[in-house]
């Protein structure tokens, strides 16, 4: 038995789709942040939608528009909210910049959590709202931003809401509230860049054109929290590590990852990427948003003087 | 029987008058009537006769004493030719004589001479009465030297050089036949000799597989319950280029099959979902016909006699299922010892067979496949990152036992194996993917068949058998894992016997007993479903929740299928009960720790169905069918938390209509028109809360219609191909208050053209040309920033209301065949998509989905093969 074998391959498979996500050529949300993080029903966060251009931050007193989103997606939907939100179903909030006051509302827990609303007389009791993979529930409320004259550019900010653990033995729940802690927003020690392999300054710093520097995003070890789950297969509580996820912004040059960070399993307390700065001399402006798995966030903006 | 001329004649009135003057004595009486004792043949007017005029003539005839005619009048004209043609026939008619009074005497009588053209019997000494011609089944050439023999009379007759046989003065009644050739697959069948009446039958018979040269067992006469069928050789399956030598990848070029994306190997049949086909091998249902990536068949070429695919409205002995049926028949193994082996650039197979005794044959074959690690070596990363391939082996054992002649037992066993393992890295921990998929499946079959004297035949096949299938997967955080493991028993026999001259039964029993248990934990929306509006590669949503169950099914499906032949029309009525047992451990949720509460219920389906065949002369053939079909509820969807416990069979109704014409013997042009309804799918639920344990509803209906056409011409000469063009439109609606959308699946356009030809020396070339309309898919009209997971979500337009761009290519096949007394190479070189055409097989967008662009196809294939036969 003898056998021969030839392959032939002459190209790939992967389009080109333009620029990375992580260069802003134009207006664009790149975070809406809760404080606090995490809050029970009818308790008042403060929404931070950060919002970047190619010239640099937009101004917090710019103006906006904000709405509570007051209808749940439907259980086959996999985007965050319902299209319903996007267009209507929302109770808009007074304030009109980039930072507002949002109440959340006292049914919160039954529109977008695990509190179903009481089903119709003789009809089957409703399916509650399924958590996410934190354990986790979040009332979603919409910033809209005129980014030119009659075009607008939506996000959602979605700040977590503490609800009831229906659907587990009352022990477990008991041993839940006692142990959760509700979340709270990680923070950015220091953002730093690395050139030619030397130690690494804080920024700002100068970076000739065309060369490639390191960043580094450094957070506290407390950043990354631990919290119990309800795991619904082995029906007991599991304690879970958040994970750390940091997305990368810049006016110009490129980053070799849009985003980087620390696993659940990652102990580390920084990350870094590299950016290859552009060819053409002058100021860049960056961005990180450091993200927890629960929906915590914060951002840090920095400037890099390209030279020549 | 001979057509002939009949006179009939006869004395309507014994005595017209006595030939006597009136007298004052007593009236005379008539003592002895004349008897005619020579009767004269009239002469049939030959005009009248060639017209096929009939006629009766009144004559008056006068006879004197002696009993001599004297005298014959006309009393009714029948016609001037027929009068003259009655009296000159008359006129030489003797009778005794008349008496009267006890003495001779003259009398008239009265005769009525009838001209009528009529059929007798007659009697030419030995006849004729059964003949027939006996032609190969594929090239229809006429097979001399077969033997045909009638059982029962213990005589035989042999084919002369134009395949033709013949008996005389066969019995009425029903006779057993028998043909066989050294180099023929022996068959029997049944023939009804009619008194008076000859029988010409033509046989087409199929010659052995080079080394095989046993007889087969058991071949009951095929009854053909499938209105639409296409049945293909594995020698041609096996030439077709892109198939790189696989018989039963050829299912994927026969009309009415739509092309699947590469990577998913799903089996579209006139705009079914792919888990609505079903595949059977030998009579015994297994869960997948291809491997991951429909690279490769689950079972070996090698043991593959032939393929057959049925669209829809096929007959009543299968069932559980609402789109089309695949059959796979095993081949007979050869005689003595032989070993196969082959290799390309995607894996590796051998097949060996022997023979321990006269009465048992025994084989094996396997495969493994290396090609994942062949495409790493070679190519980019990005081929792995969307098109998976997984690492995959199958192996089967076959035991054929001669139990007596015409009774034997098939022992079968079949193993399948697909893993897929794969990671892709990044510095981000939401944008880590991995995957694992394990899927498997084994059978163990035993087939009894046994034929009777009568040309009865009985079948029974029991089986037993598992499925597995485990996906484990995290997209970022968002985790998916489902393991299902379905025990399965399964029990299928069928009696079938002549019980009319006209009329073939079969009464059967298809029984299946599953015992599923599934685990499943994570996304809610992973593994997608027909009809969910996403994107490719669209994260999936962050809701998780977890569920364990268990699901038995007992199932008995009664049926009868009768062939009712009369003239040109063929019948195939059928019936099938399909009554069904369903049995779960989880009807709700669990809450807390109150114990799990099952369920149970019996479903009661039943599905007539109907296949006609009407032959238009000896070249044109109508055929129709129609029924109804019913698929119990998958397992999975059976969940309390992911699906509903209580989704019921969905149904389905077939209708196709369709012709076939033979341009010569082997070129034949089929044309078939269809339709399907289907109702009772189920859906996912469109409502944010909807009832508990209602996740997926029972809402949904759907539609596919169109037609095909098939020119096909079977292996003559070297040269065999096929056109074939299917016009399909498939279409859902998943709840009532929607609009009709169209199917994932759906296409269009499908075209195909295939040829192959023995150009001599050994050597073949093949090519084929592929062309389909590109699947439909959702939009994405805008997008919108969510603030938490740092991604953009697309804002859809109308479902499915674009298409991937249309897909052709054209593949080529160069094959070297060097035969020698004790071994057989064959070398091929295999080559795919030879225009580098980048075939879109998907749309993908840009993180803001602001731009669009598509994922394409293998590039240009070259797969340089060798096969090994001993």
């Amino acid at each position: 038995m003898r056998g021969w074998s030839l392959l032939i391959l002459v190209a790939a498979c992967k389009p080109d789709l333009g620029e990375p996500a992580s260069l802003v050529d134009a207006p664009r949300f790149l975070a809406i942040s809760s404080e606090p993080a995490e809050v029970v029903p009818g308790a008042t966060v403060t929404l931070h939608a950060v919002v970047a251009r190619p010239e640099g931050q937009v101004a917090d007193d710019a103006p906006a528009s904000w709405a509570i989103c007051t209808t749940p997606k439907a259980v086959s939907v996999n985007n965050v909210v319902s299209d319903d939100c996007v267009f209507e179903s929302q109770v808009g909030l007074p304030d009109h910049t980039l930072t507002v006051q949002a109440t959340i509302p006292m049914d919160a827990c039954s529109l977008f959590g695990p509190d179903p609303p009481q089903s119709l007389p003789g009809q089957p009791p409703l399916r509650p709202i399924d958590p996410d993979a934190t354990g986790g529930y979040y009332q979603p409320v919409r910033a809209l931003l005129e980014d030119e004259p009659a075009h607008y550019i939506a996000a959602f900010g979605l700040p977590r809401i503490t609800c009831n653990l229906p659907d587990a033995p009352s022990d477990i729940a008991i041993a839940f509230r006692e142990r959760y802690h509700a979340n709270t927003n990680p923070t950015i020690a220091r953002v730093l860049v690395s050139i030619d392999g030397a130690t690494s300054i804080d920024l700002p710093a100068d970076v000739p054109a065309g060369r490639e520097v390191t960043f580094v995003v450094v957070w506290p070890a407390a950043a990354a929290e631990t919290y119990p789950v309800f795991d619904r297969v082995s029906r007991t509580l599991v304690d879970h590590r958040e994970a750390l996820r940091v997305s990368w912004f810049a006016t110009a040059g490129e980053f070799a990852h849009d985003h980087t960070g620390a696993a659940e399993d990652d102990t580390s307390t920084e990350t870094q990427n590299l950016w290859t700065a552009p060819a053409s001399p002058g100021l860049v402006h960056g961005w990180v948003v450091l993200r927890d798995s629960r929906g915590g966030s914060d951002v840090r903006a920095f400037d890099v003087n390209v030279t020549p | 029987m001979i057509r002939s001329v009949s006179i009939c004649a006869c004395i309507l009135l014994a005595i017209a008058s006595p030939a006597f003057g009136d007298d004052d004595e007593a009236a005379p009486v008539i003592t002895k009537a004349p008897a005619l004792t020579h009767f004269e043949q009239a002469v049939y007017p030959p005009a009248e006769k060639e017209k096929g005029v009939e006629a009766t003539a009144v004559l008056e005839i006068s006879i004197d004493e002696h009993g001599a005619v004297t005298d014959v009048a006309v009393v009714t004209s029948a016609g001037a030719d027929f009068d003259a043609a009655a009296i000159a026939a008359a006129k030489k008619f003797v009778f005794s004589p008349a008496e009267i009074d006890g003495k001779p005497a003259p009398v008239k009588i009265t005769y009525k001479y009838a001209f009528q053209i009529t059929e007798e019997m007659v009697s030419l000494g030995p006849q004729i009465n059964f003949e027939g011609t006996v032609r190969e089944r594929f090239k229809k050439d006429p097979m001399k030297g077969v033997k045909v023999r009638i059982v029962d009379l213990d005589v035989d007759a042999e084919t002369d050089d134009d395949g033709g046989f013949a008996f005389q003065d066969v019995p009425p009644g029903a006779h057993k036949i028998e043909l066989s050739a050294p180099t023929l697959i022996t068959v029997s069948t049944e023939e009804e000799i009619v008194k008076g009446k000859k029988k010409t039958v033509t046989y087409f018979v199929e010659e052995k597989e080079q080394g095989v040269d046993e007889e087969e067992v058991v071949r009951a006469p095929r009854i053909k319950k499938e209105s639409v069928e296409t049945v293909i050789r594995t020698e041609e399956a096996r030439k077709v280029p892109g198939t790189q030598g696989d018989t039963l990848k050829v299912v994927q070029n026969l009309p009415g099959v739509g092309r699947s994306a590469f990577g998913s190997g799903a089996l579209i049949v006139w705009g079914s979902a792919p888990k609505d086909t079903r595949v059977y091998v030998d009579g015994v249902e297994i869960p997948a016909l291809y491997h991951g990536g429909g690279l490769r068949s689950t079972m070996s070429s090698d043991l593959v006699k032939s393929i057959d695919l049925s669209p829809g409205a096929y007959g009543a002995d299968y069932g559980r299922g609402l789109g089309g049926l695949v059959k796979v028949e095993t081949r007979n193994l050869a005689k003595g010892t032989h070993v196969v082996a082959a290799a390309d650039v995607i894996d590796a197979t051998a097949m060996i067979s022997t023979t321990p005794s006269s009465r048992v044959k025994l084989g094996a074959a396997g495969r493994y496949s290396y090609l994942d690690r062949t495409l790493q070596a070679v190519t980019s990363q990005d081929v792995g990152d969307f098109v998976p391939i997984p690492r995959y082996y199958d192996a089967q054992g076959i035991a054929q036992v001669d139990l007596a002649k015409d009774e034997g037992v098939t022992l079968l066993g079949l193993v399948s194996d697909d893993q897929l393992d794969r990671t892709i890295p990044s510095d981000d921990p939401s944008a880590v993917r991995k995957e694992k998929t394990h899927t498997k499946f084994w059978r163990a079959l035993a087939e009894y068949k046994q034929l009777f004297p009568d040309g009865a035949s009985f079948t029974v096949t029991p089986s037993v058998g598992v499925d597995t299938s485990e996906i484990v997967s995290s997209f970022g955080a968002v985790p998916t894992e489902i393991h299902t493991t379905s025990d399965r028993y399964a029990m299928r026999g069928a009696y079938r016997r002549k019980v009319h001259a006209t009329t073939t039964l079969t009464l059967g029993l298809d029984g299946l007993v599953t015992h599923t248990r599934v685990r499943r934990a994570g996304s809610i929306t992973l593994p997608a479903r027909e009809g969910d509006i996403t994107v490719f590669g669209q994260p999936p949503g962050a809701q998780v929740n977890a569920d364990e169950w268990t699901i038995n099914e007992l199932g008995v499906a009664p049926y009868a299928v009768a062939q009712i032949k009369t003239g040109d029309l063929e019948l195939v009525p059928g019936v099938r009960l399909e009554p069904m047992v369903v049995d779960g451990t989880r009807a709700l949720p669990l809450v807390g720790r109150a114990p799990e509460r099952g369920f149970r219920r019996v479903d009661w389906e039943f599905d007539p169905r109907i296949a006609a065949t009407y032959a238009l002369g000896k070249r044109l053939s109508l055929r129709a069918g129609a029924g109804l079909y019913h698929q119990p509820a998958d397992p999975e969807d059976l969940s309390a938390v992911f699906g509903n416990p209580m989704l019921t069979p969905s149904s389905a109704a077939h209708a196709v209509l369709g012709g076939a014409y033979k341009l010569r013997p082997t070129l034949t042009l089929e044309l078939t028109g269809f339709g399907k309804y289907l109702w009772d799918l189920p859906a996912r639920s469109e409502l944010p809360t909807p009832a508990l344990a209602q996740a997926l509803d029972q809402d949904g209906v759907g539609r596919s219609y169109g037609g095909q056409v098939l020119l096909r011409q079977e292996l003559v000469k070297g040269f065999f191909g096929w056109i074939t063009y299917s016009l399909i439109r498939s279409e859902r609606r998943d709840h009532p208050d929607r609009d009709w959308r169209l199917f994932d699946y759906d296409q269009t356009h499908v075209l195909g053209v295939l040829a192959s030809y023995q150009i001599g020396h050994g050597f073949e070339v093949g090519g084929r040309f592929r062309y389909t309309s590109g699947v439909p898919r959702t939009p994405v009209v805008d997008a919108y920033y969510d603030g938490n997971a740092d991604q953009y979500d697309p804002i859809f337009g109308a479902q499915n209301s674009i298409r991937v761009p249309s897909f052709y290519q054209l593949d080529l096949r160069v094959e070297r065949t060097i035969t020698r007394p004790s071994w057989r190479l064959n070398v091929f070189l295999d080559v795919q998509n030879v225009t580098n055409r980048a075939n879109p097989e998907e749309i993908i967008y840009n993180d803001d989905f602001s731009r669009r662009g598509y994922i394409t196809g293998l590039p240009t294939l070259a797969v340089l093969g060798a096969r090994l036969e001993l």
